[in-house]
Order: structure tokens, then sequence, then C-alpha cells
């Protein structure tokens, strides 16, 4: 067992590679998100490989999975959202994957680091932001004062505004990363109490087994809120309001 | 003959579920999924006014005047956004 809760975290090289002065190490955290592509590549590869007007199993899973953020993005985009429908879908599965990853045993949770859920939230937050400008030009700048401000309150609403449009990805960001590490901090500390209590470790031990479906449960939700929230993001530039 | 009752009964549930459904996932939204974002959206308000402010106070010269500015307005931003997470247009 590991000596800090939050050992479970630390970033190793697993092979070291510097470039120009940059750390370009593959580390463990790459070789989970690796694992995480190949994972759901290799799943939709064979669950669309023979596909027939009358599913499988594993084809049933895919299309189920498709149906379900397909109905999320055109719910909360007032049905302008399909052709980012890849784009959101590739997300939604991309985080599920790492944080279940993060239950297996002797797994890392990359969504438990910043880095990562911060360059996942900035790149939605960054295509939100162009898919707007492209498509409303100028007018998206209306998007900072609310309808009906008094023309005194005008500067201090669209500052407001403006720190309430920057707060979204780290929002984004810090929930997802938040969300993931509490858990497994939680879990490690928990750990820690079952070989010191002797034989009344079982008592945190039935915990940790409880608490690890509520992890689950966790690491579904909390993709599913980094995907819908992305959906209102989308629906804000499609819709501008 | 017999398929397209069959069809016709099948559509039938169907509506049925769709209908039985609607709204739904937009209640288990505004349940479930609102305090989780309102927990994150009082923090990055907040880091943000932080992070502005700081950076205003280097290009200008400044100590912590715009820090402190920054700072307000974050938290007033998140005020606003919990505002209009409770009360939606």
């Amino acid at each position: 067992m590991s000596a800090s809760p939050l050992e479970q975290f630390k970033i190793t090289d697993l092979i070291e590679l510097k470039f120009g002065g940059y750390d370009l190490s593959f580390t463990n955290s790459a070789f989970f998100m690796l694992i995480g592509f190949l994972i759901t590549t290799t799943f939709f590869i064979a669950a669309l490989r023979r596909a027939t007007p009358i599913p499988g199993k594993l084809q049933s899973a895919g299309e189920m999975l498709h149906n379900f953020i397909f109905d999320t993005l055109q719910e909360n985009t007032a049905g302008k959202g399909e052709k980012y429908m890849p784009f959101i879908f590739s997300l939604f599965v991309f985080v599920l994957t790492l944080n279940l990853l993060g239950l297996v045993p002797y797994g890392f949770t990359a969504t438990s680091h910043l880095s990562v859920t911060f360059t996942l939230a900035i790149i939605v937050f960054i295509l939100v932001t162009v898919i707007a400008i492209l498509q409303h030009k100028m007018k998206f700048f209306s998007f900072f004062l609310p309808t009906g401000t008094p023309l005194f309150l005008a500067p201090l609403m669209i500052v407001i505004e403006l720190f309430t449009y920057l707060t979204r990805p780290i929002s984004l960001s810090v929930r997802l990363a938040a969300n993931m590490m509490a858990g497994h901090i939680l879990l490690s500390v928990i750990a820690g109490f079952v070989t010191v209590l002797g034989f009344w470790g079982w008592l945190p031990m039935s915990f940790i087994i409880l608490f690890d479906g509520f992890e689950f449960f966790v690491a579904v939700l909390q993709a599913y809120i980094f995907t819908i929230l992305s959906c209102v993001y989308l629906n804000d530039a499609i819709n501008l309001h | 003959m017999d398929i397209n009752m069959d069809l016709d009964i099948l559509k039938k549930k169907i509506a049925k579920y769709k209908k039985n459904n609607e709204g739904r996932s937009q209640k288990f939204n505004k349940e479930t999924l609102t305090p989780f974002r309102v927990c994150a959206e009082i923090v990055s308000a907040i880091i943000v006014g932080l992070l502005i402010g700081s950076a205003i106070d280097k290009l200008v010269g400044t100590q912590s005047a715009f820090k402190i500015i920054c700072l307000i307005l974050g938290c007033i931003a998140s005020f606003r956004t919990i505002y209009k997470l409770a009360i939606p247009k």
C-alpha cells in the first residue's frame, strides 16, 4: 500500500524524452490515456465491424451509447448540434474511459490531473468561441450584455459577464479533476484503516466496497456532466442567448 | 399482416415510452447536476478573478489593487452564475 494517499496521483516517466529543453517524456498518465484510446477504438471497431439491422449485444451497447449522447446533444442544442456529434461523443467516451480506468486496481486516473482536464476543457472553450464568432460575427459580443440591462450598469455587467465566460474552462476542469481526486483519496485513506484496525478492519473494508460502487457512479456522472456542459456551451454558441 | 400489426403495437409502445420519459432527463439534470455545477462555479470564478487581477497588477506595476478589484468581480460573477442556475430564463 502506498504511504501517502496522494502517491497514487504521482506522475512517473516511463520513457524519458527531452527535446529542445522541453520534457516530452512518455508518462504513466499518457500511457493510461493511450490505453483508454485503444480500448474505446477496439470496442467500437468490434461493435460495428459486422453491423446488422438486428444488432447483437456488442452492437447494441455501442449504438445505445451513441444514441444516448446524440439525444443529449440534440436536446441541449435545440436539434442543431448534429454536426458536432463526433467531437462530443469522442469527448464523452474518452473521459468516461479514463475515469473508469482509475477504478481498476493499479490503474491511474489521468482525469484527476488538472493538466489533462484543463486541456480538454480549453479545447471545448476555444471550439465553442470560434463556432460562436464564425456563426454570429460581431453579434457574438452581445452575449456579454444581458438584454434589459440599464445603460449605466452596462460597463459593469460586461466585465462580470466576461468573467463568467472565462470561468467556463476552469469550472469544467476543476469539477472533473476534483471529483475524481477526492473519491480516490478517500478510498486510499479508508484503506489505511483496514490494516490498522486489525479484526475490526472488516468495517472500513465493507465501506470501501460500498464506496467503490459509488465511485463507479461518480465516474460515469462526471463524464456525463463534462459532456452535457460542453453541449450547453455549444448551445450558447449556436443559438446565442 | 401480422408483422404490420406487431409493428403498430411496437410503435405505440415506443410513443408511450417516449411520452412517459419526456422531461425526465431535464429533471435529472436540474436535480442531480446543479449541485455539482454550483460548487465548481463558485471556486472557478474566484480563481479567474485572482488570475486576471494578478496579470493586470504585473502589467501595470501595482502591488495588489487590481487583484482585489478582480477578486470582488470574480465573486460577483460566481453569484451571477449561481443565480442563473437557480432561476433559468
